[in-house]
């Protein structure tokens, strides 16, 4: 079995923002990865004046998938629009210290961040 | 270990029974060291040992003694009858059928059959795990020499029907391998009943040592299975090498045991079957990887919704198995479980749960209550799950039909 970097743990432990929003209508929402590739990650944003106020997720996966979701929704949690915009996959493995072969979990988080934020134009994933 | 880890991983292997130990120590202790194989006193203690241990095993599968091989365990005796019955009846055909859920130690030694230049089929199971007895009669041909179909799955514990099965293989005069490895000391094993021509055991699944087992051979075979290795003649000329007493002492205690503990044996696993089907029912999403007939002492379900890593993540070391204590190793799905079409991703979601004579209730209520957190808590966030409670159906889910969810009531 894989070894989770302490990062991991504390997120897929005690995950932040997990769970789909009440209103969800107020959000946006973003989604990437597949079922049969066994990761997949809902994103919701609720944006005021060019902030993300509150982030939340849901998120089907190894625990570095749940991680990723998680890490991604504390980042985002009051941070200006520029910053999300400018975040990747890449940063996301970093912080978690990510195993390689687990980069690409990171990646589908980073999918849902960008369908998020541009609607339509990003990436989108079938269920 | 400080703190008690719920063991229910019976079907990998099993605790010594202390009854199985005393034997066993007694044998090393009472300078039964002596070579089975020697001819003075010594050696002659320690034949009488061997040949008694022999009997037991012998006694509860409804054989004779001189049926008995000794082997390393059952993963030998499998090798031992799929290879050696292929190899010494190649001249009358090389047409071998086995089925794709059997365990690895046939199907391996199957492929190693096929790079010999013999033609060997792997039957298709149902979604339930079971070989229809007619699907293999529709494969039998005048030169097949071998089927190997085994009595209890190891993943599943879903029973075939060997003696319907047996009926077909002998009209065409081909031999059958059973193994039974899963199936002693659960199932009344008879090799007369059964049909068998060569039968596999392990003593570890029953209470007794590792690196013991055993194959019963029909004494009309004597010249139709060839050897594996080669040596000092024992054992028929079949398995060569100095017998470990005391490993064979151990197989014979453990076997002879199964008379007397069976019937509590069983009771007891029914009824932590019902107790962990009823509480999985409660929870919903769970599908029973098998049949509701199978042996009550192994039950493997999947959990819709959640993923297979982060399940096992969750269980804080609970002793179960993802899918079989085999393949877990290399992180590939269970052969087993995509033999019967369940989806990959739910194979992994999948925990085979097995209870033995050493289990209690309060391990069982402690690992049905360790799962039910891990899976509520991994659902509650998880978009499989959340649609499906919108009312997506697990096959939707999953893009692959999926079996009905365990009802509850
Ligand atoms: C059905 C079945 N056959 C064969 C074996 C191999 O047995 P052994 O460990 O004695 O080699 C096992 C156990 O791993 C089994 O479950």
């Amino acid at each position: 079995m894989a070894e989770w970097s302490p990062a991991v743990l504390a997120h897929f432990e005690r995950p932040r923002g997990a769970g789909r929003p009440d209103g969800a209508v107020a959000f946006r929402h973003g989604r990437g990865g597949w079922v049969k590739k066994g990761a997949v990650v809902e994103l919701w944003l609720r944006c005021e004046q060019e902030r993300v106020v509150e982030a939340r997720y849901e998120a089907y996966g190894c625990p570095a998938t749940i991680a990723s979701a998680s890490w991604l929704c504390e980042y985002l949690s009051n941070r200006p629009i520029e910053q999300a915009r400018a975040l990747t996959g890449l940063d996301i493995a970093g912080a978690l210290a990510l195993p390689p072969e687990k980069i690409g979990v990171a990646l589908i988080a980073e999918d849902a961040l960008k369908q998020a934020l541009d609607g339509d134009k990003a990436p989108s994933a079938a269920l | 270990m400080s703190e008690h880890v719920p063991y229910l991983d019976n079907a990998a292997t099993t605790p010594l029974d202390p009854a199985v130990w005393e034997r066993m120590r007694a044998c090393l202790e009472e300078g039964l060291f002596g070579n089975p194989a020697s001819a003075h006193s010594y050696g002659v203690a320690a034949a009488q040992a061997v040949e008694s241990a022999r009997a037991q095993v012998a006694a509860a599968i409804g054989a004779e003694p001189g049926e008995i091989v000794w082997t390393s365990g059952a993963t030998e005796a499998n090798n031992l009858a799929v290879l050696g019955i292929a190899r010494a009846n190649a001249k009358r055909g090389k047409h071998v059928i086995s089925v794709r859920t059997e365990h690895k130690s046939v199907l391996e030694a199957c492929a190693r059959l096929e790079q010999e230049g013999f033609e060997v089929e792997l039957l298709a199971v149902d979604r339930d795990g079971r070989l229809p007895p007619e699907r293999l009669a529709a494969t039998l041909r005048p030169d097949t020499v071998l089927a190997a179909v085994m009595l209890v799955n190891n993943e599943t514990g879903v029973v075939q029907d060997i003696p319907a099965i047996a009926e077909h293989v002998h009209a065409v005069g081909a031999l059958l391998h059973v193994d039974a490895a899963q199936a002693a000391g659960r199932l009344s094993v008879d090799v007369n009943l059964l049909g068998a021509d060569t039968l596999a055991l392990s003593a570890h699944k029953v209470y007794g040592p590792k690196g013991i087992g055993c194959l019963f051979r029909r004494r009309r075979l004597r010249r139709r299975i060839a050897p594996l290795m080669w040596g000092g003649g024992h054992e028929d000329g079949l398995r060569p090498g100095t017998l470990a007493t005391h490993q064979v002492v151990g197989m014979g205690a453990a076997f002879e045991r199964i008379h007397a503990c069976q019937a509590e044996d069983r009771r007891r696993a029914e009824a932590y079957r019902q107790r962990m089907l009823t509480a999985f029912a409660e929870l919903g999403g769970v599908v029973l990887n098998g049949r509701a007939d199978g042996v009550p002492h192994i039950l493997n379900v999947a959990f819709a919704g959640v993923h297979g890593e982060a399940l096992t993540a969750s269980l804080g070391g609970l002793a179960v198995s993802q899918g079989s204590a085999c393949s877990s190793a290399s992180g590939s799905p269970s052969h087993v479980l995509r033999a019967m079409a369940v989806p990959d991703q739910l194979a992994a979601a999948s925990l085979r749960l097995s209870v033995g004579r050493f289990t209690r209730e309060p391990e069982v209520e402690a690992a049905v209550e360790r799962i039910r957190g891990a899976v509520q808590r991994l659902r509650a966030f998880s978009p499989l799950w959340q649609a499906h409670r919108r009312g997506a159906s697990l096959s939707a889910l999953y893009q692959q039909p999926v079996a009905e969810a365990l009802a509850h009531g």
